[in-house]
């Protein structure tokens, strides 16, 4: 009895040894897949009675930390987050340019002050004159492309939103299909770590979009929360609804019910501050570009722009200038109405009675807008005029500018310096939790698949193998001789 | 059994981290060494861009004043030269009037009456200067001539001084028709109103508004026309009554030529302003450019030093790349 009861005992041992070596050969060529936990047989004695036979197989589980996964998936959102907010900011920085740029908003407002302070020199010059026609709209260029610089990222952040509810709703969808294979083949007792892997790579998918929480329920589901709160996937997937829109302009806000915000069957989910109930990632940041930073930003570089045009249609500036008739600057050609400042700075533009290819002369910047004919070509004083109400110092009606008067040069100056500085802090926040996640994934694939270990394996599977194969060949052996007798 | 083990993932993630971050540093060092500027000017300055906006601009601003204030002055200058031309012929044309009552043949106050007229033509047309298309003298209508043609003035005159009988009478006629705004001011002044003063500097602007209409002018002109009708037969005057003209008009001559000093000298002080101007914007263009390099220029040999560091340990890095991708067990399985 006990000749067979060895041989079937080494059967065992050659079919764990085989277990093992196929689970190591899956370790090694995965050994490059991200995404993939490194499995492990579990191994016990084989019991038959109250007698151990060999050994069994109890399971292949994979090797993952929970703790470190779930960390690691909160610090991607989080980069995320920052990211978004700092490529933003970053953009809108490098529209408005650092001064030392050519280009840059500093840097054409001097040279619009410049082209004035020669003009008044040679007042009788026309070519003097179409240099402050030129300056000024490149003043009026650099307000305009960095209103539509703005205005590009918010339209932008709405597609982007679209684009990622669709990838989290088709996702969820994902993971609760995954969810049902991995219930019916744990049920029916067949191997469930590939799907699982499946299942991870697909959550660190909504990790992208979303801050995610995994929890796990029983027969090997999981359920989904964000760290807001917000239930993701609990049996079933939510679907969160949103709806994009088209051609965005400065005054439609979420508020006013010109943009679309996030729901779930309906009902509202807040999308801030810090995330608001979905919790800070991906998705969260665009909502913040869309609902909160292009409004600040363009509500700043609005108020530089009225601050322009109120300096410069500023009564008895321009003695010619009817009252109600648009200055220098104009809101599209009309009189700049204080109720309609939203996007001005995107609808700014030169009065065409400057500008010869509309229909207006480069005289009318010395005698004044309104002046009929040109009169004393040596006149300077409106030239000067101009000058002064650039650099006079005025308190700016509007925008988050704190009190006090400026020159439209410190104006500008501050509009660029209080995004940097914005753009700085958001910098370094980005840069830390870059550093932050780089050190948990690290921790993470540490985890992972090593080669030289599962070759150490490999020699030790090879080895029992040969073992067991020995017992076999020694049990055949002893029963050869007993048949030979 | 649990392993420790430390995943083949984590070591090329390491490695390729290490590298991209390394040569991240070489990209910007390198930038910056290549074109002399920070890549982070916002960043050195912690945002606030207060400093090298106020620098920049007053740069640009500074090199708008120097083109302003060259102008400025050669424009003085022109017209300081025509204001010589003017007082020396007031000064050596008025002895030879105020001689005239003791030297009191006929035939010499003709010549002087002719001498007169020449130098009322000869400063009309000084006054007519024009440069580069510029009328210096009419203000801000620089397009139009200054002053009437010699001869339109004395025909003007003329009709105004007939029917006096003595001198007195006719200088104080043609007194009057100088000073009075309806008279030389409307009749034969082309220009317009002076020009407004020029700024030189940020906070400095100089007066340049000589217009031929200045009260010193008018009173030079008065006293070379008043010179060119003594002897005009507009008038009769007794050959008494000449000489005391001439003298009169000597008188007026003189005077003229004070005012003339006393504006020549006004205008060599905004010539000395916008000289002082001048220099002081170059200097000040100069100081802020050093200014403004020192917040955006790159410090080279900082760089150097740095680049040098991330060479190393790059180099460092790619040894140790190399050396690890060899060092697996697989190799040794034999």
């Amino acid at each position: 009895m006990s000749i067979s009861s060895a041989l079937s005992t080494a059967l065992t041992g050659l079919a764990a040894s085989s277990r093992m070596a196929e689970v190591t050969a899956s370790n090694v060529a995965n050994a490059l897949s991200e995404g993939y936990a490194r499995r492990e047989v579990q191994l016990g004695s084989r019991v038959v009675g109250s007698t151990g036979i060999g050994v069994a197989i109890q399971g292949v589980t994979r090797q993952v930390d929970h703790v470190l996964l779930q960390d690691l998936r909160l610090s991607m959102s989080g980069l995320a987050y920052q990211q978004a907010q700092s490529r933003f900011l970053s953009t809108v920085e490098s529209s408005l340019g650092t001064p030392d740029v050519a280009g840059s908003i500093s840097n054409r407002i001097a040279g619009f002050e410049r082209s004035l302070i020669e003009a008044a020199s040679r007042p009788d010059s026309d070519a003097r004159l179409a240099s402050v026609a030129d300056a000024a709209k490149g003043v009026v260029l650099g307000l305009t492309a960095a209103s539509q610089s703005i205005q590009d990222q918010r339209q932008r952040a709405d597609s982007r939103i679209e684009y990622e509810v669709g990838q989290l709703n088709d996702a969820l969808v994902s993971v609760a299909g995954l969810n049902t294979r991995i219930r019916e083949a744990s049920a029916a007792g067949r191997d469930t770590t590939a799907l699982m892997d499946l299942r991870q790579q697909m959550v660190d998918k909504i990790a992208d979009i979303v801050p995610v929480k995994e929890v796990a329920r029983d027969r090997g589901e999981i359920a989904l929360y964000t760290s807001g709160g917000t239930v993701l996937l609990e049996g079933r997937p939510i679907t969160l609804d949103f709806t994009r829109s088209g051609g965005i302009t400065p005054d439609m806000t979420r508020a006013n019910g010109a943009l679309s915000g996030l729901s779930i069957n309906g009902q509202p989910l807040s999308t801030g501050p810090s995330g608001g109930r979905i919790g800070e990632g991906s998705l969260s940041a665009q909502f913040e570009i869309r609902d909160r930073m292009t409004p600040d930003a363009q509500a700043q570089l609005d108020a530089v722009a009225r601050d322009l045009v109120e300096r410069f249609s500023a009564v008895g500036l321009d003695p010619t200038l009817a009252p109600g008739t648009p200055g220098l600057f104009t809101d599209r050609g009309q009189t700049f109405d204080p109720t309609n400042e939203p996007g001005l700075a995107g609808r700014l533009a030169l009065n065409s009675a400057v500008l010869p290819e509309q229909g207006g002369a480069y005289w009318r910047l010395r005698e004044g807008l309104g002046a009929v004919a040109p009169q004393s070509p040596g006149y300077s004083g409106q030239l000067s005029a101009w000058t002064s109400a650039l650099s006079s110092s005025r308190a700016p009606a509007s925008g988050a500018f704190g009190s006090g008067a400026r020159s439209f040069a410190v104006l500008a100056t501050e509009l660029v310096s209080g995004i940097s500085v914005k753009r700085l802090s958001v910098q370094s926040e980005t840069a830390f939790a870059a550093a932050r996640s780089t050190d948990l994934k690290s921790a993470m694939l540490r985890n992972g698949v090593d080669t030289d270990a599962e070759m150490q394996n490999l020699m030790q599977i090879e080895k029992a193998y040969a073992a067991n194969a020995k017992v076999i060949q020694t049990a055949d052996d002893m029963l050869q001789v007993l048949l030979g007798i | 059994m649990t392993m420790v083990s430390f995943g083949d993932l984590a070591q090329s993630y390491m490695l390729k981290a290490q590298t991209s971050r390394l040569k991240g540093e070489t990209g910007r060092i390198t930038q910056e060494l290549a074109s002399g500027r920070l890549s982070d000017v916002s960043k050195s300055l912690s945002g606030d861009l207060g400093r090298l906006s106020a620098l920049t601009r007053s740069q640009d601003l500074a090199s708008g004043y120097v083109t302003a204030a060259q102008e400025g002055a050669f424009r003085a200058g022109a017209v300081q030269r025509t204001l010589g031309v003017l007082s020396d012929a007031a000064q050596l044309f008025a002895p030879g009037l105020l001689a005239a009552p003791q030297n009191s043949n006929r035939s010499a106050l003709a010549l002087l009456a002719n001498q007169g007229a020449d130098q009322l033509s000869a400063a009309v047309s000084a006054l007519n200067t024009s440069m580069a298309g510029h009328n210096l003298f009419s203000g801000t209508d620089i397009g139009k001539t200054a002053v009437a043609p010699a001869d339109t003035i004395l025909a003007m005159l003329r009709t105004e001084i007939a029917g006096a009988t003595t001198a007195d009478e006719v200088i104080t006629r043609i007194s009057a028709w100088f000073d009075a705004p309806s008279g030389f001011s409307t009749l034969a002044y082309g220009g317009g109103l002076p020009i407004n003063n020029l700024a030189v500097s940020p906070d400095d602007t100089v007066w340049l508004g000589v217009t031929a209409n200045d009260p010193a002018i008018r009173e030079a002109l008065k006293g070379f026309a008043a010179a060119a009708l003594i002897n005009d037969p507009a008038v009769a005057l007794v050959s008494y009554d000449m000489q005391n003209f001439a003298r009169l008009a000597g008188e007026s001559l003189i005077g003229g030529n004070d005012a003339l000093i006393a504006l020549s000298a006004r205008l060599g002080l905004s010539e000395a302003r916008i000289d002082s101007a001048l220099s002081r914007n170059s200097a000040e263009k100069l100081t802020l450019e050093m200014a403004t390099a020192e917040l955006v220029q790159s410090d080279p040999y900082n760089l150097a030093t740095e680049l040098e560091a991330v060479q190393t340990n790059l180099e460092t890095l790619y040894a140790v790349t190399a050396r690890l991708s060899r060092l697996n067990l697989t190799d040794f399985m034999r």
